[in-house]
């Protein structure tokens, strides 16, 4: 599942958790507010049972009153006088007790402030009577006091009743109330758990849903490990993760087996690697660390020395990638070790075969270039020589005879200048020989440049160069598109100046020359094609025009060496690009090559200080 | 005011091919150079010459040295570097006549301190109107007033 904002699966655990509380707090309240009002409903309960009772109370004290003056009436006898006394005294004090209770019902106090005078009517009226009956003695109570008396105390029970029936009532709706609130109680149950189960369903699936996918991922983490400890072990390189923070040094069991140890035999610190390095290497390798580690350069690769086992040293190539914390400190380090030591010793024989090269070039050079000096020198010396005896036997002619002269003019003057010029045309070729081999040394030191040139500004020099010999022979030249192009100037124009040159020396005697150049362009590279009217190549020299001293069998005629279209392949090899050609003998021949499309360099580092040409 | 100093002076020159000392020194006298011309055969004569116990009152002031480079035991850049590090013999001035033409040995020896490079050319012709043609400078070269 994507998370936006760096949402983790972390969060969506929290948020849940939060989510579920809040309802639960909610439900809790809710709950609550539901308690409560029952509660008060039951408070109101009791509290209208209570004010019945005290109403019934007062009832009967009113009753008890009746009944001891009627008892006292009756039979004249104080002692049943008492309990209305005592009924009296008791009925006001449980009136102001009610009404105190009820003080929250305005209209109840009016009601009971009634029943207070109501009370007090019937206690004048009882005094009345017992005071008649004190006075008068027993039955003397009027029949008028007593039907008084009754209405009194009809009236009151009947304010009584209204009141206990009133209360009654209201209990009645009290009670529909709470089975009302009860059934809502049930229902806020049960519409809870249903929410309560459905947040939990919702995020218990979440959750399984995300540890599916977490698994999931897991599996392929696990599976893209499996793959890439396959092909490291294949490929037989060290694992190895140098840990910056807890300065620890992790090798897989390729890395200590390339070295002869067992996985056990190194220590897992940077110090026990470390010492396997090669003395001599350590700077090196510790200052190409630290560049990388410092970004200074992009990329770690690292070539050293590392003691193996068995004493002996082996080339190892470290390479990796680190990871830094957000202020730029390294933290780790991870990468491959491979031992290329073969590679390096056979690097190693490729620079000694180099260097022994480079030494003979340098001997064909020099020290076999001093004896022709003597040899071209002594001739000369030798012919100057011979012409001084020549001179000096000249009087003697006639002593001679005409016979011995006749040897002698032959010796002198044809025979022995003969031999000096062959020598001296012998010494010219091995000269011209050592300076090619010189000079396709060279190619291989010949440091390159890239510039911007024009390809056209380059060959119109080269037909400036040939203009003797184009005007001579009466070539015509077409000269197609040439681009501008970033490569070497110097190299381009040897190129073009030897395919040139070529193609003029070898046109077809008796037959009128033309040269086409000209150059198309692809994405990657620019092909230029210099094609000819001339004498052709044979098939079978197809192979012999790019070698040294070799030339095609239909150049007799010409004078030549057999070194140019080598210098031109060496050039375009050293270039990155490729020659090749087309010929049918008698018809014509082209040559093509190619140069690969660049981008302008940065800045030409330094100029070579062999900007010398190359060849010609 | 010092007097122009143009007294003759001797030829010193370092060449291991005994051809080219030889063709060397006919050309120059062809030239019409008429300095003695003292011919050393090996880096370990020139370095005895210039260096040497046995060699204690030479004086280097009428002097000019041709140097090869291409010396078997000692070559001359060493020669070059001893002449020129030296008190007694910095002055004199040094030509290096040698079949090198590699544009590093040319700044190499004018880096140690040499007066005139020159190619041997291979041709005969060349070499030798190479040959006259420093012999005629020779007939014009003044060397240094070395006052002891």
């Amino acid at each position: 599942m994507w998370l936006p904002w760096g949402i983790n699966v972390k969060h969506i655990y929290l948020a849940f958790f939060s989510i579920v509380s809040i309802a639960l707090c909610a439900f809790t309240m809710i709950i609550h507010s539901q308690y409560k009002t029952v509660e008060d409903l039951n408070d109101d309960t009791v509290y209208q049972y209570e004010t019945i009772g005290q109403t019934r109370n007062i009832y009967i004290g009113t009753l008890e009153m009746e009944n001891g003056v009627r008892g006292y009436i009756l039979s004249g006898d104080d002692r049943f006088l008492k309990p209305y006394r005592e009924a009296g005294a008791r009925l006001r004090a449980q009136v102001v007790t009610l009404r105190n209770v009820t003080y929250r019902e305005k209209a109840f106090f009016a009601q009971t402030n009634v029943w207070l005078d109501s009370i007090d009517d019937i206690q004048k009226t009882y005094e009345r009577q017992i005071a008649a009956v004190r006075t008068h003695g027993r039955g003397a109570v009027s029949v008028q006091d007593l039907g008084r008396q009754k209405a009194a105390m009809d009236g009151l029970r009947e304010r009584l009743d209204d009141s206990v029936a009133m209360r009654l009532s209201s209990l009645k709706a009290h009670v529909k109330q709470v089975e009302s609130q009860r059934a809502n109680f049930i229902y806020i149950l049960i519409i809870g758990a249903i929410i309560g189960i459905g947040i939990v369903l919702i995020g218990t699936i979440t959750i399984i849903k995300l540890e599916t996918e977490n698994q999931a991922f897991e599996d392929e983490s696990r599976k893209a490990e499996m793959r890439f400890r396959t092909v490291m072990n294949g490929i037989n390189d060290g694992l190895y993760e140098l840990n910056f923070v807890s300065e620890t040094f992790y090798a897989s069991r390729e890395f200590k087996a390339m070295l002869g140890y067992g996985e056990d035999e190194i220590a897992d610190t940077i110090d026990a690697v470390m010492s396997l390095v090669h003395p001599d290497d350590l700077p090196k390798v510790l200052e190409v660390r630290r560049q990388y580690i410092m970004r200074q350069s992009p990329v770690y690769a690292n070539v050293f020395r590392m003691k193996h086992k068995d004493g002996t040293w082996r080339w190892v190539l470290s390479r990796g990638v680190g990871t830094w914390d957000k202020f730029g400190q390294i933290r780790t380090l991870i990468g491959t070790h491979t031992d290329i030591t073969e590679q390096k010793e056979r690097e190693e024989e490729y620079k000694q075969l180099h260097a022994d090269m480079e030494a003979f070039t340098y001997i064909t050079s020099h020290d076999m270039r001093s004896p022709l000096v003597n040899l071209k020198g002594f001739s000369h010396e030798l012919a100057m020589a011979v012409e001084e005896v020549r001179e000096l036997i000249e009087p003697q002619k006639r002593k001679m005879g005409a016979d011995t002269w006749a040897r002698l003019e032959a010796l002198l003057k044809a025979d022995i200048p003969e031999s000096l010029g062959f020598i001296g045309k012998a010494v010219d070729r091995m000269d011209t020989l050592t300076t090619a081999i010189l000079d396709l040394s060279r190619i291989g030191k010949y440091v390159y440049r890239e510039d911007r040139v024009s390809s056209r500004d380059i060959f119109d020099k080269c037909l400036g160069a040939q203009s003797y010999e184009l005007t001579g022979k009466g070539v015509e030249v077409v000269v197609g598109h040439l681009p501008e192009l970033i490569t070497d100037p110097v190299a381009l124009e040897q190129i073009f100046s030897n395919l040139l040159d070529n193609a003029v020396k070898y046109l077809q005697p008796g037959r009128p020359g033309r040269i086409e150049v000209s150059c198309v362009e692809t994405s990657r590279e620019y092909v230029f094609s210099i094609g000819d009217n001339g004498r052709g190549i044979e098939a079978d020299d197809r192979q012999k025009v790019f070698h040294i001293f070799r030339r095609a069998r239909n150049t007799g005629d010409v004078r030549g060496l057999g070194l140019g279209m080598a210098f031109v392949k060496a050039t375009l090899r050293k270039l990155s690009g490729a020659i090749w050609f087309d010929s049918t003998v008698d018809v014509g021949t082209t040559f093509y090559f190619s140069l690969p499309k660049k981008l302008p360099a940065a800045a030409n580092a330094e100029l070579p200080q062999e900007t010398r040409a190359l060849a010609s | 005011m010092t007097p122009p100093f143009s007294e003759p002076f001797s030829l010193v020159l370092v060449e291991d091919d005994a051809g080219h000392a030889s063709l060397i020194r006919r050309n120059l006298k062809r030239s019409g150079v008429q300095n003695t011309i003292e011919h050393l055969e090996s880096g370990k004569a020139a370095m005895d010459y210039f260096f040497g116990p046995d060699q204690p009152e030479r004086h280097y002031d009428k002097m000019v040295a041709v140097l090869d480079l291409n010396l078997p035991d000692i070559d001359g850049f060493e020669i070059l570097k001893h002449l020129k590090a030296s008190e007694t013999t910095r002055r004199m001035p040094v030509i290096v006549l040698t079949t090198t033409d590699s544009p590093k040995d040319i700044d190499r020896c004018y880096a140690l301190g040499c007066n005139v490079f020159m190619n041997k050319p291979v041709g005969y012709d060349e070499f030798s109107e190479a040959i006259q043609k420093l012999g005629l400078m020779m007939t014009i070269v003044r060397v240094p007033h070395i006052n002891d």
